[in-house]
């Protein structure tokens, strides 16, 4: 339904990132749907995507909060170094799958779950796990971003404080990789003892980003990590998880389906704790194999 | 569309006319609240005023007043009076009584009870916040604890008196009493004290409380208070009194049964003994049951302000439930559990009732040497001074009440300091 729309984005020119050509139809055509717009970069990231391998595979995963039953029998496979997106209506139960991947869950008195996640060879679930180290692998950023009342340095520090006898300098030049990694470094070098409560909201976000590469994980987690978030900062962490998606593993849960066609490699469909459809995002975005799918991402439901 | 949209008054202009609140009326009203708020306001600024005016004229009065000579003259006889109100114990006369030991007695006693109230109030707030229970039983548990934690704020504080005196006085009726304690520690000497026709204590160790009295021989060494080692001068009944003066201080008479003696307990500061008696470290303990709940609510109100989005960041980072306390939730919460602190304290400091139990009514000459000493606390000796049939006594009440005052005070402010510093450190 989406492939006979003629692209419009004539001045996108080959050679560009795929995702920067979106953001340039977005910024030249306001009016026009930019799923539709998007057609061509669909078609040219459908070629460029290769999916690398499974990063975290779950299977017959089902959650519950006390009676109310949260995900229903979910199997869905994870690449690496890729962006996964979780997109579905409110209450479908994206940000309970995302929580469990690290185990955030387990300070909810009521959630329960079974079924089986596994990151590599690590199963997730096991009761006697050492939740600390998962979480070092697995970082997560919240959707409202909830910098430490601490200084900048601080906060980014606070993680490798954690789980790393490190030096004075070496926390220092761990900062400055973790800040320039998320396109911070710049906006703050001179400030890095004040408050991070002083920064803007998609400041504070890319602060909260820097915080949690900082302590090395494989996987990030981002839960909304745009919606509390201006367009221009929004378009910053996207450029940053574009950026960071080809060392980490990036699962991303959003509303916005713009956000999901521009930034993610492969996304999942969720409805009322059921996993609808998932593949690649030029594949669930053109060429949706369920109905259901379809009526989401075209606007017609949620 | 289930309602007609006739019944809408909002869409109907009539009917919002006949409706309508008067504006004005709504300002009227607004300004008659903020003006009534500023004469309840008021008035309480004018009785405090006139309480403090009160107090400060009563308790400064009389000294300015009874001070004779030039301007100079008074203001130093002004300052000499106090200095000696806060130097010297209660006394017969008014105008030699100070405040001294009940002064020292309410500091030993405060520190004892925030030493001890303020870490296992904010541990069990942490506790009952930060680590609640996931099972359902142990949830009621928890629920239960919380319920009868608010519920023991409300207790009367003379509960608390009786509570402190069956636990920590007796000791549940422990055998022993503060003269014969069933266990102790930190004695440095027992000793037969005797008083020499010089006037001088003159001192024999002996074994234990109870040791049989030392038979004294004419030349065996005794001490005096200072611990000097001399040479005892035993004399029968009727020789004559030796006139050398050093020699006077170390002569006792060998009365028939030995002169008199008592038997004199050298404690060391950090002396302990059980039971506890009527002592510094039970009145403390009293007062620290009395300002725990306190404690504990407050702790517990300002930890509960700190955002979950911290905790579930910092988890989120791979911290242990306790690094989450440590680095983020006691942080955040620290000027809050100060303040809680403040409130506390001066409520402790201001205790009479469960105190008076505890150290009873006792004619106390000097400040507390170690933690089982008896004491009294300033508001009971300004009670005793206000309660006295002389009218300068009551004088001596009011200058107490701005000694207790200004030791509020300063318990308040280094509260105050502390919550600014941290505040600082999390901007």
């Amino acid at each position: 339904m989406m492939t006979d729309q003629p692209a419009k984005t004539a001045s996108a020119s080959a050679g560009t990132p795929a995702r920067a050509k979106s953001f340039n139809a977005t910024k030249h055509n306001g009016e026009t749907p930019i799923i539709r717009q998007s057609a061509e970069v669909f078609a040219e990231r459908a070629q460029n995507t290769q999916l690398g391998e499974t990063a975290i595979t779950i299977s017959n995963f089902d959650a519950r909060y006390g009676e109310f039953q949260a995900l229903k029998n979910i199997n869905l496979e994870i690449p690496e170094k890729s962006v996964t997106a979780f997109i579905g209506p409110s209450g479908c139960g994206k940000t309970t799958l995302l929580r469990w991947i690290n185990r955030m869950n387990d300070i909810v008195p009521e959630a329960r779950c079974s079924g089986k996640l596994t990151i590599r060879e690590l199963d997730v679930l096991q009761p006697r796990l050492d939740v600390v180290e998962l979480r070092r692998r697995v970082g997560i950023v919240f959707q409202k971003p909830n910098p430490f009342p601490k200084s900048i340095f601080e906060n980014v520090a606070f993680g490798p404080r954690l789980h790393y006898k490190a030096s004075r300098s070496e926390l220092a030049d761990l900062v400055e990789w973790a800040l320039r990694k998320s396109a911070l470094w710049d906006e703050v070098k001179d400030r890095l003892k004040q408050s991070a409560l002083g920064l803007s909201g998609g400041q504070q976000q890319r602060l909260c980003i820097a915080r949690a590469i900082a302590v090395g994980p494989e996987v990030l987690l981002m839960d909304e990590p745009c919606s509390a978030l201006d367009p221009r900062s929004t378009l910053a962490v996207e450029d940053l998880i574009a950026e960071l998606s080809k060392e980490y593993t990036i699962v991303i849960v959003t509303h916005n389906m713009q956000q999901a066609a521009r930034a993610s490699d492969s996304t999942a469909y969720l409805y009322e704790g059921e996993l609808i459809e998932s593949g690649p995002t030029h594949q669930v975005f053109t060429n949706p194999q369920n109905p259901e799918t379809e009526r989401y991402i075209t606007g017609r439901l949620g | 569309m289930s309602v007609p949209l006739e019944r809408v008054f909002i869409l109907n202009a009539e009917r919002r006319r006949e409706l309508s609140r008067s504006a004005a009326n709504r300002r009227r009203f607004s300004v008659a609240f903020v003006v009534f708020c500023s004469i309840v306001a008021a008035l309480s600024l004018i009785v405090l005023g006139t309480l403090l005016y009160d107090i400060f004229a009563q308790g400064t009065g009389y000294i300015w007043r009874s001070s004779e000579g030039s301007f100079g003259e008074r203001v130093s006889a002004f300052f000499g009076t106090w200095s000696h109100f806060l130097s010297s114990p209660p006394r017969q006369t008014a105008s030699e009584a100070g405040i001294f030991p009940s002064m020292f007695g309410t500091i030993w006693v405060c520190a004892v009870c925030g030493l001890v109230a303020l870490p296992l109030g904010v541990a069990t707030a942490i506790y009952l916040e930060e680590f609640k229970p996931k099972q359902t039983w142990l949830r009621r548990v928890h629920g239960f604890v919380q319920l009868n934690i608010t519920n023991l704020a409300g207790v009367p504080s003379v509960v608390y008196g009786i509570i402190g005196m069956t636990i920590f006085v007796s000791m549940f009726q422990s055998p022993g009493s503060s003269q014969t304690p069933v266990l102790e520690f930190g004695i440095n000497g027992i000793y037969d004290q005797y008083e020499s026709k010089g006037l001088r204590m003159l001192r024999v160790p002996v074994d234990s409380r109870d040791a049989p009295d030392t038979q004294l021989v004419d030349g065996m060494t005794v001490y005096d208070g200072q611990g000097k080692a001399l040479e005892l001068n035993l004399i029968p009944v009727g020789a004559p009194i030796p006139q050398d003066e050093e020699l006077k201080r170390r002569t006792l008479v060998n009365v028939a049964g030995g002169p008199a003696r008592s038997r004199y307990i050298d404690e060391a500061w950090y002396y302990v003994r059980i039971p506890f008696g009527r002592s510094v470290l039970a009145g403390g303990l009293t007062l620290m049951l009395v300002v725990l709940p306190i404690v504990i609510i407050s702790a517990q109100e300002a930890i509960r302000a700190v955002p979950q989005a911290l905790r579930e960041a910092a988890l989120g980072m791979g911290c242990t439930p306790w690094q989450v306390v440590r680095k983020v939730t006691l942080p955040a919460s620290i000027p809050g559990i100060m303040t809680g602190n403040i409130l506390a304290m001066s409520r402790a400091i201001g205790e009479a009732a469960p105190i008076l139990m505890i150290a009873g009514v006792v004619y106390i000459k000097s400040a507390p040497g170690n933690l089982m000493d008896s004491f009294t606390v300033m508001p009971l000796q300004i009670y005793n001074w206000a309660s006295d049939s002389h009218r300068e006594f009551h004088d001596l009440a009011a200058s107490g009440i701005i000694v207790l005052l200004a030791i509020l005070l300063f318990f308040n402010a280094s509260a105050v300091i502390i919550r600014q510093k941290f505040q600082k450190n999390l901007g």
